[in-house]
């Protein structure tokens, strides 16, 4: 299990963020003491940091400097300022990406994914999401079931990681647009039912029947049998 | 040359009197029966003198002139040109006065408004991480909202740094695709709940621009159109190379109000049945598009809608 820590002083993102890591299976770990942010790291010893710039006592940057005076693990900085001048800094740092508040769970999650991918070379899940004995390998875009390993195309992968990242609940056919869309995908709903029907197909095809159940009038539902 | 009339306004009594007193002369001399030539001489005489002495005072007049007219004061010569120069100078010391009182009062509300910007960006993101967490209508329609909050701090952000001196311009070449994309997908949610299609199957242009600063100008485009789009689509599309068109089906604008919509606060017939409109969307487009060189324009019929063209095209940039 990949550890993610965060230091962050706004609460409401700190947990978001840490609700959609954990969604994941990431072991997230939220700042106590900003005053102790080393101690926390030493006894913490994440695999990826994210942090804010505006801190409350220490900003983020004297703490970046600090952790790589020891350390070399991978800092996503999260900041509300845009401009060229405070992604420049943060880099120089030694910062390994930026991202600038507001931002997308999904955006969050792929640059969390991709950092900790180039960072270690071996697996730690984290990359797969698994539900009723299949596997979807967020690596190659491929679907694992009894030993057999199918390529999916890309709305069809976008609409599984969707539904297991949800899994056992109803996800609303809105929020699959949403997700394809945020993939570039300018689907309306007619083309929603067509690539679910063409999903469906191809999961019958290594014998996952009935994976994806329809909930009449609100969406469908990946149960994990 | 051109002074010459306005030099001889300006030392017009005092060649009136020298006419006068050569008149008198002349006058006298005739009656007193002297002979031509005693009247003649001393008259082309003292006229002459008159010519040099006056061509010479011109000369100081220009300079002068010229001194002034570069905003430096000549030496005074005489007490009321001293006088007039304190004046001057009075008020030259208070105008500069003001000007930097208020430029530094100017100062500190943007450097507050702009801390404002980024500080309400911290709970806009925590609300939208925690929204996106809930699969519902409601939090669908928040999220809605939610945009439209972003959408208007981005606003205040552009406004404040169009005036500004340290805005950052990265000018370079793009794809524009790599603009409209994230643009559209930010108002993903609206287009789904919404129920509008689009079509847009990417431009494939290049252009010389900054990123961020036409992100904004079709940010906005889009928003109205999904914004005044109750059903059909929007298409985004470019017939001509380099004219980038924004189509909606919506409410369109009236005809009367067209070419008013990129004035500052103008809301238009739209604008006053929809409380929402601050007539300043489009006004900062046009400001933004002017300082990047493109041009932004827009043709509309009542209810069939409204198509923005923007062209992104510019000649007179080049590359740094």
């Amino acid at each position: 299990m990949y550890r993610v820590y965060i230091v962050e002083d706004d609460k409401g993102i700190a947990e978001g963020i840490s609700n959609c890591l954990s969604a994941w299976e990431m072991e997230v770990r939220i700042v106590s003491d900003f005053r102790n942010v080393m101690a926390e790291i030493e006894e913490f010893v994440p695999h990826l940091v994210i942090m804010d710039i505006t801190l409350p006592f220490m900003g983020g940057y004297h703490w970046c400097q600090e952790i790589r005076k020891t350390s070399s693990v991978p800092i996503i900085f999260i900041s509300s300022a845009t401009d060229n001048m405070n992604i420049v800094m943060a880099m120089n740092m030694g910062a390994d990406d930026y991202i600038p508040k507001p931002f997308d769970q999904s955006v969050l999650i792929a640059k969390v994914q991709a950092l900790l991918r180039r960072t270690y070379d071996f697996a730690k899940g984290s990359f797969e999401l698994k539900a009723a004995g299949a596997v979807l390998n967020t690596n190659d875009n491929t679907l694992s079931y009894n030993g057999e390993k199918i390529e999916l195309s890309r709305n069809e992968y976008r609409i599984l990681l969707t539904l297991m990242e949800n899994k056992g609940k109803v996800v609303s056919r809105e929020r699959l647009m949403e997700a394809l869309w945020e993939t570039d995908c300018f689907v309306d709903e007619n083309t929603l039912t067509v690539n679910v029907g063409r999903l469906r197909k191809t999961l019958e095809s290594v014998g996952l029947n009935d994976l994806i159940k329809t909930k009449f009038g609100v969406g469908y539902i990946l149960e994990d049998k | 040359m051109k002074l010459l009339p306005e030099y001889l306004k300006a030392r017009s009594k005092v060649i009136f009197l020298f006419l006068a007193l050569e008149v008198i002369f002349i006058v006298t001399d005739v009656l007193f029966g002297m002979r031509s030539i005693i009247v003649i001489y001393p008259v082309l005489l003292s006229l002459a003198v008159l010519l040099i002495a006056g061509v010479a005072d011109m000369l100081l007049f220009c300079r002068r002139h010229s001194m002034l007219e570069r905003e430096e004061l000549p030496e005074a010569k005489s007490l009321i040109e001293e006088d007039y120069r304190k004046i001057i100078e009075k008020l030259k010391e208070e105008a500069e006065m003001s000007r930097l009182n208020s430029s530094s009062e100017y100062n500190n509300m943007v450097e507050y408004y702009t801390v404002w910007a980024h500080q309400i960006k911290t709970p806009i993101a925590a609300m939208r991480l925690n929204l996106q967490a809930e699969d519902s209508e409601n939090s669908r329609k928040l999220m809605g909202d939610l945009n439209r909050i972003e959408s208007y701090v981005e606003m205040v952000l552009t406004f404040l740094r169009l005036d500004s001196n340290s805005t950052d311009y990265l000018i370079k070449e793009y794809d524009l695709d790599e603009i409209i994309r994230p643009a559209v997908r930010k108002f993903s949610r609206e287009f789904i709940l919404k129920r509008l299609s689009l079509e847009y199957e990417g431009v494939n242009f290049k252009t010389i621009t900054d990123s961020k600063w036409l992100s904004f100008i079709v940010e906005q485009v889009i928003s109205n159109a999904v914004k005044y789009t109750s059903e059909g689509k929007i298409s985004i599309y470019m017939n001509e190379p380099g004219i980038l068109c924004i189509e909606d089906t919506g409410i369109g604008i009236a005809s009367e109000d067209l070419p008013r919509i990129f004035e500052n606060g103008y809301t238009g017939f739209n604008g006053r049945e929809d409380k929402r409109a601050s007539g300043i969307g489009l006004y900062l487009c046009k400001r933004v598009a002017d300082s990047l060189g493109h041009k932004i324009s827009a043709e509309s019929s009542l209810g069939k809608g409204t198509k923005i063209s923007i062209d992104v095209r510019r000649s007179d940039l080049r590359v740094e």
